[in-house]
């Protein structure tokens, strides 16, 4: 009978430690709705975004501030695989409090399956007066806005070395036809106009991508560009062929690129424009933090002091237009911020991220136009200071007329980040032609509309 | 900080949790002998707990109260049920043996039914239904697998008469039909082919055929089986000959068999890492930095773009693999050569058997068992393979693989159906194989 008793005991614990347990699963439950996983403490905000390194500190530091002010503290995560981490933290019920997404159409998204919540009417507001119009439409839902502008890049640049430049006494194009009387002009001096590559590891293909983009834009404006992003034409579309076409025969046509298609194929972006400081070709076509690459000592060696501007080592122009007919097209991309949880200090924090005061000092701490912000309401002065570099992207950005977000970003992922790069891919090694290529990217986007 | 000690206390109290029923469980088989109808009460708790948590989770709720209640009226049943029909003291000996095995497999089932077992079944489930995994869709996402372009291909299949490889592989599986018509005649059967240039030939004759195939068929599934077949046949055979040569040096065998199993401590990633480097292509006039384009450099020929150019491009990432497993292979062919009897060996040399011979015909059938073992693990190694593309290529350029599509379609592009169906298929396709290691190893237990 003792040996019984003693059974019985241990079963009552585990019976004990089994409901304990259960009890512990539904107050989780019930902090997720209120306190998310840092366990209900009231004040602390948790952030998860793709940032990393440099970006990801200079978040920290901005944020630094606001936390003096209102007590409210951070956890802030970053990792370059954000949006397939954060999917599966929320199918498992976990999310942050606040996510960084860089797919206006995965907002949309998040927002009609009602895993993201929609921002209270004031702050709404508040961000349609700060931001160009545009920016809040591209994650507005039913009327309802479902993200803050975080972040924007600028992507219509073209980078140079301004003391290569005056040496050949080449000028800056302004239009097409400068363009491409300047490369004639570049290859008959021995140059090499460009440098390209469209490396990126798991998103090798992007840049092709960016180029279509741009070019689309500058060929056939913003209507039919906003048409090919909406899939109200299709993708093997003439229109939409021709500017394949143009981007593959300007990467293609003798001596235009450096090395050649094999080279772009095989070359990673964030190397593919260091040989200009070598003066092995005189152009790079790339966004705004491009500059981060020029100065990295890993990448670019003895270059990590360069000065940037038109007196310096290295400075940028506007892609020129090809048609007055559209205006000045400014092809970019951005982050949105975007809420999961809606606690009192969820939305004072992001109040305070989406706001000028935010892009300011964010600015400061990331120079020579790290970091610029889509925020109207900024003070250029403030923000870029005596950095006449970045006041010069950041003005660019903010009076853009008319401005176009990244076509790739905006379409389903399967198709913008995934057949297009390998379309992409393909095309540039050679492997098919853009028509075939094209062909195949419609036919999967057809399939996943059902 | 509290959140980490709280999950932390909870991870234990729950493997405490695990021992105290563990133990209560074995204590109530005991119960059996003696006290009959506590030991059937005590069953009905431990049922009527289970059922009370189970409704708790999924039905109406109402927390503890539910599960003890559950509890209670399990123990009631049980122990009344005990008391109506008594048994004779054999019976429930014998009861109470039959189920205290289960008792002591019970908590390894319960771990690998919550992490393998169940997650199979729903993964399964899941490849039947929509990418939101809402609405059930019939196959049709393993429709969508065998019907696209990108994962299986086969319009390529008439360019493999005009393929260089195809009409060499043809000759080679010729020249060992013959050979093995030939041999017989000698030796007085119609063809003889267990002489080892004859299977040689026919080997390298087929393994041409194959290869053409696969450089003419395009899409992740082809590929998939190219990864499969290349490594299997050239790490085995690597680690076969290398096992082999070093067997016979007199010095230095260690330091030989070391180097070629290094590859196996670096893991996929760096090695992918390394590899890029070895691959890496400048532009022609440049300082080439790849190990390979620098060596065509010396003799003055132009670059080549390995990790781009079709169709080989998959085959390069294929040798990163046999670089890394043909050190497995080496290691356990050279501790099977090394268990092969002197006396068989000695035997055979006294018979006037040349080293080739012995090899063929007393240390291969010996290790045969040990080269199923290496073969059907590469198998499953290799079929699942991701990082080296991940890395490399990251599936671009017509290199993709199973399970990198299988991450794409399920985390990428959220389409939840299309991964599941994917994980499906990988596994479909590894089944036979396991099956056909489990039954050999059962059969070779029954032997001895």
């Amino acid at each position: 009978m003792k040996r019984f008793r003693w059974a019985i005991a241990l079963f009552a614990a585990f019976a004990l430690v089994a409901a304990a347990c259960g009890g512990d699963d539904t107050s989780d439950t019930t902090a997720d709705g209120g306190g998310g996983d840092v366990g209900g403490d009231i004040g602390i905000v948790e952030i998860f975004g793709p940032e990393t390194a440099v970006e990801l500190q200079a978040i920290k530091d901005t944020l630094a501030p606001f936390t003096e002010r209102t007590g409210i503290k951070f956890i802030i995560t970053g990792d370059r695989s954000f949006q397939e981490l954060n999917d599966v933290r929320i199918a498992g019920g976990n999310p942050p409090d606040i996510g960084v997404y860089a797919q206006p159409g995965k907002v949309k998204d998040l927002a009609s399956r009602g895993e993201i919540l929609p921002f209270p009417s004031d702050f709404a507001d508040t961000l349609k007066a700060d931001f160009d119009p545009f920016w809040v439409e591209l994650v507005t839902v039913d009327g309802e806005v479902y993200g803050a502008p975080g972040k924007a890049d600028l992507k219509s640049l073209v980078w140079y070395d301004p003391s290569a430049w005056s040496a050949a006494n080449y000028s800056i194009p302004t239009t097409w036809a400068e363009m491409l009387t300047l490369m004639d002009t570049m290859k008959a001096d021995g140059n090499t106009p460009w440098c390209v590559g469209i490396g990126s590891g798991g998103a090798t293909g992007w840049p092709f991508t960016d180029w279509m983009e741009d070019f689309m834009l500058r060929i056939h404006g913003p209507e039919v560009y906003d048409q090919w992003v909406n899939h109200e034409i299709p993708f093997d579309d003439p229109k939409v062929i021709e500017v394949g076409n143009f981007v593959v025969d300007l990467w293609a046509g003798d001596g235009n690129v450096f090395g050649g298609r094999e080279t772009i194929a095989s070359t990673d972006f964030g190397d593919s424009g260091l040989p200009l400081l070598e003066g092995k070709c005189m152009m790079h076509r790339q966004a705004n933090f491009y500059g981060n690459f020029w100065v990295d000592p890993e990448r670019s060696g003895s270059n990590a002091d360069a000065v940037f501007g038109p007196d310096g080592d290295i400075n940028v122009f506007y892609l020129p237009t090809i048609s007055d007919d559209y205006g000045t097209v400014v092809l970019g991309a951005g982050t949105h911020l975007v809420m999961f949880q809606e606690r009192p200090e969820v939305i004072e924090a992001m109040k305070y991220m989406a706001s000028a005061e935010y892009a300011q000092l964010r600015s400061q701490f990331q120079p020579a136009g790290g970091f610029l912000s889509p925020n109207s309401k900024q003070d250029l002065d403030v923000s870029f200071g005596d950095d006449p570099f970045g006041r010069a992207l950041g003005s660019i950005i903010t009076s853009a007329d008319p401005f176009r977000f990244d076509a790739s970003d905006l379409m389903p992922a399967d198709i913008g980040a995934g057949e297009f790069w390998t379309a992409a891919t393909s095309i540039t090694a050679g492997n098919t032609t853009v028509e075939e290529a094209f062909a195949k990217v419609e036919e999967v986007w057809k399939d996943i509309e059902g | 900080m509290g959140a980490v000690i709280s999950t932390l206390i909870g991870v234990i109290l729950t493997v405490l949790g695990f021992f105290a029923l563990f133990f209560t469980l074995n204590r109530v088989l005991d119960l059996a002998r003696t006290q009959w109808s506590l030991f059937t009460g005590a069953l009905g708790l431990f049922f009527g707990l289970l059922v009370g948590a189970f409704l708790n989770g999924n039905g109406p709720g109402g927390g503890l109260f539910t599960i003890i209640a559950g509890g209670v009226v399990g123990a009631a049943v049980g122990a009344g049920l005990g008391q109506l029909r008594d048994l004779p003291a054999t019976r429930r000996a014998e009861i109470a043996d039959k189920v205290r095995p289960w008792v002591f497999v019970g908590p390894a089932l319960f771990a690998v039914s919550i992490t393998l077992i169940i997650p199979v079944i729903r993964t399964a489930v899941l490849a039947l239904k929509d990418r939101g995994s809402e609405n059930w869709v019939g196959l049709d996402n393993f429709k969508w697998i065998f019907t696209n372009d990108d994962l299986f291909n086969v319009s390529g299949v008439g360019d493999i008469f005009t393929s260089r490889l195809f009409i060499v592989g043809v000759i080679g599986i010729i020249v060992g039909l013959v050979l093995a018509r030939v041999r017989g005649r000698e030796i007085g059967v119609r063809a003889d082919f267990e002489n080892p240039s004859t299977l040689g030939w026919i080997g390298i004759g087929l393994t041409g055929v194959l290869f053409a195939m696969f450089t003419v068929l395009s899409g992740v599934i082809w590929n998939n089986l190219w990864w499969v077949f290349s490594v299997t046949i050239f790490a085995t055979g690597l680690g076969l000959f290398v096992a082999a040569v070093t067997n016979r040096m007199e010095r230095g065998e260690k330091v030989a068999k070391a180097i070629i199993f290094l590859p196996m401590a670096i893991s996929m990633v760096g090695a992918s890492v390394i590899w890029r480097f070895v691959y890496n292509f400048q532009p022609p006039g440049e300082t080439q930095i790849g190990a390979l384009n620098a060596v065509l450099d010396v003799f003055g020929r132009d670059p080549i773009p390995w990790l781009i150019r079709l169709p080989w491009n998959t085959f390069f990432l294929i040798i990163v693999m046999i670089w890394i497993q043909a050190g497995f292979a080496m290691v356990i062919l050279s501790s099977a050569i090394k268990a092969v009897p002197g006396d068989q060996l000695e035997a055979a040399r006294v018979d006037g058997a040349t080293d080739r011979d012995i090899f063929w015909r007393v240390t291969i059938p010996n290790i045969r068992s040990t080269i199923a073992v290496v073969v059907t693990t590469l198998i499953v190694v290799v079929m699942k393979v991701y990082d080296i593309v991940k890395v490399m290529t990251n599936g671009e350029f017509d290199t993709n693989v199973i399970a990198n599509e299988m991450f794409d379609q399920a985390f990428r592009f959220t389409q939840a159906g299309r991964g599941a169906a994917l994980a499906t298929v990988l596994l479909l396709f590894i089944t036979p194989i396991m099956y056909i290691n489990i039954r050999r190893v059962q059969e070779e237990a029954a032997l001895r």
